[in-house]
């Protein structure tokens, strides 16, 4: 591990300060950070560590019936919480799919958006378009992990499923630095590859996740995330999808494991599934509409048909 | 920098850098956590943060700074083993052990979260420990009895 | 029978005459047979002075066979177990290597940078360590050969400071092309991978018996199908490592091994060193599963820094080289052909299989299970092994059956299929009453009854109406068979000393090897039953060749067999020298004497005396026993059989396989210590539900370079996919194999997960699995080819 100085933010307002130096960067669990420095994807000066910023690993309802969640708040945390498990039940399902037990109760929820993509030529430094190169290894090789849709020239998925509840749940994120906080509707907190490969998130130096939102009026109704993995546990999503009908109306679906961000399924696909009335041969339809833009790689072409048996299933249970 | 560890302080000039295992193996002899991935993919160095599991490969000793490390050697000994430890043995929940400091420590942390898990509250909580020996069966049944031996020994 | 004694030696004298028994003296030594891994070898035996009666099934036993706790768990579960990663030397530099970036060419290597860096003592380079080969390349050979290899070694202060002084090698590879699979090896011009050549010279590896033309004439029905293993790895959390440390001219090394005599002899070659001086020591391992037969590569490397640089030297893979540089379990491509009649009668087998070996490694192949499983009077195997751009092949736990049982048995149920015939009725048509592979007996068989009780207890004969069952409608549910193979008889040499002490505890010394397969125990299990001594006061001293006898590794699963009786021999000696002096002590003649818990008795009267008593009266007298495996049985094959029962559930719509449960029956002779034996088992068949499902090294062919050296990302099972396994021996002293009854157990259970599976699935889904891993992209493809 190439030497870097540690030190642990007292206060928002340190924890910016110190991000705003030169190759200071922010830790939550660091068990992404410290695995993508010993791995010589990143290498910061300094870490800055967030976990103990009062009030930063809180989760809680504000007077709205919103949620706030601290951008150190623990995955595990998140996937417990009895609000987050009675009104954003698709959050709950998603964080406790993330990782491993002890992963959970070690990453932070600002890590797990920030986390670098696990495509393998990426984390072993194979020259490609996110690590400063120009090309992208994966096209003819082992590309069987990586994006239907939405890539290029980068075809990394993003691994987080938090992300993809969050997606569903049209939260937002607030970011900090030493110039003040901003918040950025999940939908554009991803950079697609074609715009900026060589990142995956807005957040930029100096920058932080401090916290997530998650709006009331995403709450309550139906709600699911299921992950399809290789093994029972201890996975990143061969293909994932969150699935919400909340009590106040209307339908949002979003796929995980098949694009380079959460992968937002279309609103006229989502409002047909919301109009309800749908028989088998409309739900089979209605899938093959969400993913009529997939373009799979050589060795990937399986996750279209998993992210359709995922959506077939997730109409299926958000009409009941 | 003040480390704890099993109740016990140590005062320790540690760098940023320094991963709590390196520190507890090579700095304070505590071999019964060990490394066989170094990068949080095994959970062979599980160990306890003021009580809650943490791969101590991906934990940097530097941020331990007044919280409670728990480690393998800190939970029984053999003349008194913790209740765990002794239905692993009871259950030959091991064989060539070098996961079973790791195993325990996992199943410690959960039965203080889980007193009465269920057999897949079990599987999947402690699905964080690989074990390649393929002792699974058979911890999953030394957890399940530990927690009965540790709620009866609570009185409940 | 009464123990076999030599003759007395002959009267010496110039003008004695030869004695007239000298003519008849039986040999000491003479030459037997052991099986190891499939490999038949010829040894040299010393015959033992004693023969123990052997165990039969009628034997009164009470601490073999019995279910007692694994004598080191105490130490594994307070993490007091000191493995070869817990070594730590005064003094010691800890080694960093530096591996090659491709899989061809050739590396000039600047370490000036690495040795100005703070704290790093020393670099080995090739000069240092030339002639030292494995594998049949020279260590850190600037020629690259497989993406991965060593090619330099840093030494420092701390392990860290040697990763960041490797990191400071300059590596310049001047590229060359590679060959890391087979289309590369075996395309016109392909580069040539090995000076021999990509093909090995041993190819095609032929072996036939009877007639196949013939056979497949004969045949009402023949089928042909193309199975595909992957390249498989060990994957033991504890890396290959070592730690070295001379004094003088004596080196001392702690290897995490399963052969501290094949590591002594193998330095001491390497090194110019007369055995007594080398000393080989393992307490406990982090696992081997057959990647750990001798000194490693770190241990060479251990030893050439520790006497370059005057300190002691810890040398261990990280994980990613254990993972891309420890060996593996080779691919291969099976093409089978059966043939039989409409009744299910085996007339021909046929194999045609192409092998991956990588840069070299042995070659187990898959062809020899076909040979010996079931009877057929006529097969013919082909293998031919090609060499590759990639990591040397390594015994993997039954190496060469398991990926052969892939393609025998899943072609055997496919041909069921084809017949219409239930799997277990078509092999049980097909039951092997001798050794066909050998023409030659059993020395017991009773896969028969793990076919009757396997099936019973899976409840096979019912699983029509089960199938049925499922939670949802894309959820099918499906069931499947397999059988194995697998040497189980060990052999000689093997010797063991069993010394008590003054207070009558009992110490057993044999240089064998426990890899977490419970050997300690076992042997322990065994003096006890023999002394009559309480198996607390008994304990087993392993891991020492300095203060040991020899054992052979431990592979192959030969210990128990090996070992086991040499310890019996060795403690039955120890008890009769012990009751030659309790009988004065007890007024008894020696033949009145028994002993059972730590207590001798007289027959028909109440006088006893603990052996502690005994002993104690002795003063400081040792009684001491020495013991040896014998030869085995001649013209005797000496077989471990199993079979398996999966039940599977597949969703068709995501391709996603859940193994529901396996019944796994073994025949393994007598049992000494069951609760290991399961363990054993159940061990094994986790491992091969890995290789059924998820396992696979996976390398970019255009790079050439692994791509998933990580336990992430090359998957074994997880506790979450272990599924319900009910594992039973169905027990039976094998005493032909050897005076205890006892046979190996530890590998054959991996054998027939796979093809169990796979069949499982196939019968759930419609459509033949042809290979492995089952991931979800492969299931699909195969449901969509069932239309």
């Amino acid at each position: 591990m190439s030497p870097f100085t540690y030190h642990r933010a007292t206060s928002t307002d340190d924890a910016a300060a110190r991000l705003a130096g030169a190759r200071a960067v922010p830790m939550g669990g660091g068990t992404d950070l410290l695995v993508a420095i010993d791995e010589g994807v990143v290498a910061p000066a300094q870490l800055v560590d967030l976990r103990g910023v009062p009030g930063a690993d809180a989760v809680a309802l504000d007077a709205r019936g919103a949620l706030r969640i601290g951008g150190a708040a623990r995955v595990h945390d998140v996937a417990r919480h009895p609000a987050v498990l009675e009104r954003w039940p698709a959050l709950a399902q998603a964080c406790e799919a993330v990782g491993s037990p002890t992963l959970r109760q070690m990453g932070t929820m600002g890590g797990n958006l920030c986390q670098r993509p696990r495509c393998w030529y990426f984390r072993r430094g194979v020259s490609c378009f996110k690590n400063g190169g120009d090309e992208c290894p994966a096209v003819d090789g082992e590309n069987q992990y990586l994006a239907v849709i939405g890539g290029g020239p980068c075809h990394a998925v993003h691994p987080s499923d938090p992300a993809v509840a969050l997606t569903a749940l049209e939260a937002t994120v607030e970011i900090t630095s030493a110039g003040g906080t901003r918040t950025v509707p999940i939908a554009a907190f991803f950079v697609p590859p074609a715009e900026a490969p060589e990142r995956e998130t807005v957040v930029g130096p100096g920058e932080f996740v401090s916290a997530i939102g998650v709006p009331a009026v995403s709450a309550g109704g139906v709600q699911r995330y299921h992950k399809l993995m290789q093994r029972e546990a201890w996975d990143f999503a061969l293909v994932s999808i969150a699935a919400v009908r909340p009590a106040a109306g209307g339908v949002r679906m979003a796929l995980g494991g098949v694009a380079p961000g959460p992968w937002r399924v279309n609103s006229s696909v989502e409002e047909d599934v919301a109009s309800g009335g749908l028989d088998d041969d409309s739900i089979s339809a209605l899938a093959e509409r969400a993913l009529y833009d997939a373009q799979p790689l050589s060795k990937n072409g399986y996750k279209i048909e998993m992210a359709g048996a995922l959506l077939r299933q997730a109409m299926r249970e958000l009409a009941t | 920098m003040r480390l704890t560890v099993n109740g016990q302080p140590y005062d320790l000039a540690i760098a940023g850098h320094e991963s709590l295992v390196a520190i507890l193996r090579g700095r304070l002899g505590l071999t019964g956590t060990k490394v066989a991935c170094g990068r949080g993919e095994c959970g062979a160095c599980t160990v306890l943060i003021d009580g809650k599991p943490a791969y101590a490969c991906l934990t940097l000793a530097a941020a331990c700074e007044g919280a409670a490390v728990s480690t393998i050697e800190g939970l029984g000994a053999a003349e008194r083993l913790h209740a765990l430890q002794q239905a692993f043995i009871a259950h030959d929940a091991l064989q060539c052990g070098f996961c079973t400091p790791g195993q325990i420590m996992a199943a410690a942390a959960l039965l203080a979260q889980t007193p009465r898990p269920t057999e897949a509250e079990v599987r999947h909580g402690m699905s964080g420990n690989l074990c390649r020996c393929g002792a699974y069966p058979k911890i999953v049944r030394a957890v399940l009895d530990a927690a009965q031996r540790l709620e009866a020994a609570r009185g409940a | 029978m009464a123990p076999r004694k030599r003759p007395p030696a002959p009267a010496r004298g110039a003008s004695a005459p030869p004695a007239p028994t000298e003519a008849h003296r039986p040999p000491r030594f003479v030459a037997t047979k052991v099986e190891i891994e499939g490999r038949e070898e010829t040894k040299i035996v010393e015959l033992p002075d004693r023969n123990p009666q052997p165990w039969d099934d009628a034997a009164e036993l009470h601490v073999v066979g019995a279910r007692v706790p694994r004598m080191d768990a105490v130490e594994k579960v307070t993490g007091g177990a000191r493995y070869t990663a817990d070594v730590l030397r005064p003094g010691m530099l800890w080694a960093a290597v530096v591996r090659a970036p491709a899989a061809a060419g050739r590396a000039t290597l600047d370490v000036s940078a690495a040795l100005a860096r703070p704290g790093v003592r020393g670099v080995l380079t090739l000069d240092d360590v030339r002639g030292i080969r494995l594998d049949g390349m020279q260590l850190l050979d600037d020629a690259i050969h497989y993406a991965g290899q060593p090619l330099c070694v840093v030494c420092a202060d701390h392990y860290a400071l040697a990763r960041a002084g490797a990191a400071a090698v300059r590596v310049t590879v001047e590229p060359a092309p590679h060959a890391v699979n087979l289309e590369q090896a075996l395309a016109d011009g392909a580069p040539r991978v090995r000076s021999r050549g990509n093909v090995s010279p041993r190819s095609p590896r032929l072996i036939q018996r009877g007639d196949v033309d013939a056979g497949l004439h004969d045949a009402e029905v023949t089928i042909t199908r193309e199975y595909r293993t992957p390249v498989a790895l060990h994957s033991a959390l504890e890396p290959h490592g070592a730690v070295a440390e001379w004094e003088g001219g004596r080196l001392s090394v702690w290897e995490s091994t399963q052969g501290i005599f094949n590591t002594r002899s193998d330095l001491a070659k390497a090194l110019g060193l007369g055995l007594s001086n080398v000393r080989v020591m393992k307490d406990y391992m982090g696992g081997g599963f057959g990647a750990k037969n001798g000194a490693s590569a770190a241990a060479y490397l251990a030893a050439v820094a520790a006497r370059k640089l005057g300190r002691p030297v810890r040398c261990a893979w990280d994980r990613e080289g254990e993972q891309t540089d420890a060996g593996n379990r080779s691919a291969t491509v099976q093409r089978v052909t059966l043939g039989a009649k409409r009744d299910g009668t085996l007339t021909a087998i046929v194999l045609d299989a192409t092998i991956p070996l990588g840069m070299g490694g042995w070659e187990a192949g898959p062809g020899r299970i076909y040979h010996e499983l079931h009877a057929c009077p006529n097969v013919r195997t082909s293998e031919t092994f090609v060499y590759t751009n990639t990591g040397p092949m390594a015994s993997f736990r039954a190496p060469g059956h398991t990926e052969g049982a892939f393609g025998l048995e899943s072609a055997l149920n496919a041909l069921a299929g084809e017949l219409g015939l239930d799997p277990l009725e078509l092999r049980r048509r097909n039951y092997a009453t001798a050794d066909q592979s050998r023409d030659r007996r059993y020395s017991a068989k009773r896969l028969d009854e793990c076919y009757r009780r396997g099936a019973e207890r899976f409840g096979w004969h019912d699983r029509a109406a089960r199938r049925a069952t499922t939670s949802a409608t894309h959820v099918r549910r499906g069931f499947g068979m397999a059988a194995c193979v697998w040497g189980g008889g060990g052999g000689p040499p093997a010797y063991a000393t069993v010394r008590l002490n003054r207070d009558g505890t009992a110490d057993v010394l044999t240089g064998a090897q426990d890899l977490g397969t419970g050997s300690r125990t076992v042997l322990a299990q065994i003096a006890a039953e023999t002394l009559g001594a309480k198996l607390a006061d008994v304990r087993t001293v392993l891991g020492d060749t300095e203060r040991l006898p020899f054992a052979s590794n431990s592979w192959g699963s030969i210990t128990t067999a090996s070992v086991g009786p040499a310890v019996r021999a060795a403690a039955e000696e120890a008890r009769d020298r012990l009751f030659e002096a309790a009988a004065a002590m007890l007024d008894a003649g020696v033949t009145e004497l028994s002993s059972r818990d730590g207590v001798i008795s007289v027959r028909g009267s109440e006088r006893t005396m603990t052996i502690g008593e005994a002993c104690n009266r002795l003063g400081d007298v040792m009684i001491m026993g020495q013991g040896s495996r014998g030869p085995n049985p001649e013209q005797t094959t000496i077989p471990a059989f199993g079979a398996h029962f999966a039940e599977v559930e597949v969703d068709v719509e995501t391709g996603r396989v859940r193994v529901v449960r396996i019944v796994a029956a073994h025949d393994s002779g007598r049992i000494i210590n069951p609760t290991l034996a399961e363990s054993q088992l159940e061990g094994a068949v986790l491992q091969g539900l890995g290789y059924a499902l998820f396992e696979e090294r996976v390398l970019d062919a255009r790079l050439g370079l692994p791509m998933n050296p990580t336990l992430h990302d090359y998957k074994v099972p997880t506790m979450a996919d272990a599924p319900a396994i009910e594992g039973f021996f169905v027990g039976g002293a094998d005493t032909v194999a050897n005076h205890t009854g006892a046979k190996g157990l530890a590998e054959p259970p991996i054998i027939p997960v796979a093809p169990a599976i796979a069949a499982a699935v196939a019968d759930a889904i419609g459509a033949e699995m042809p290979e492995i891993p089952m991931t979800p992209w492969r299931v699909l493809a195969e449901l969509k080819t069932a239309g």
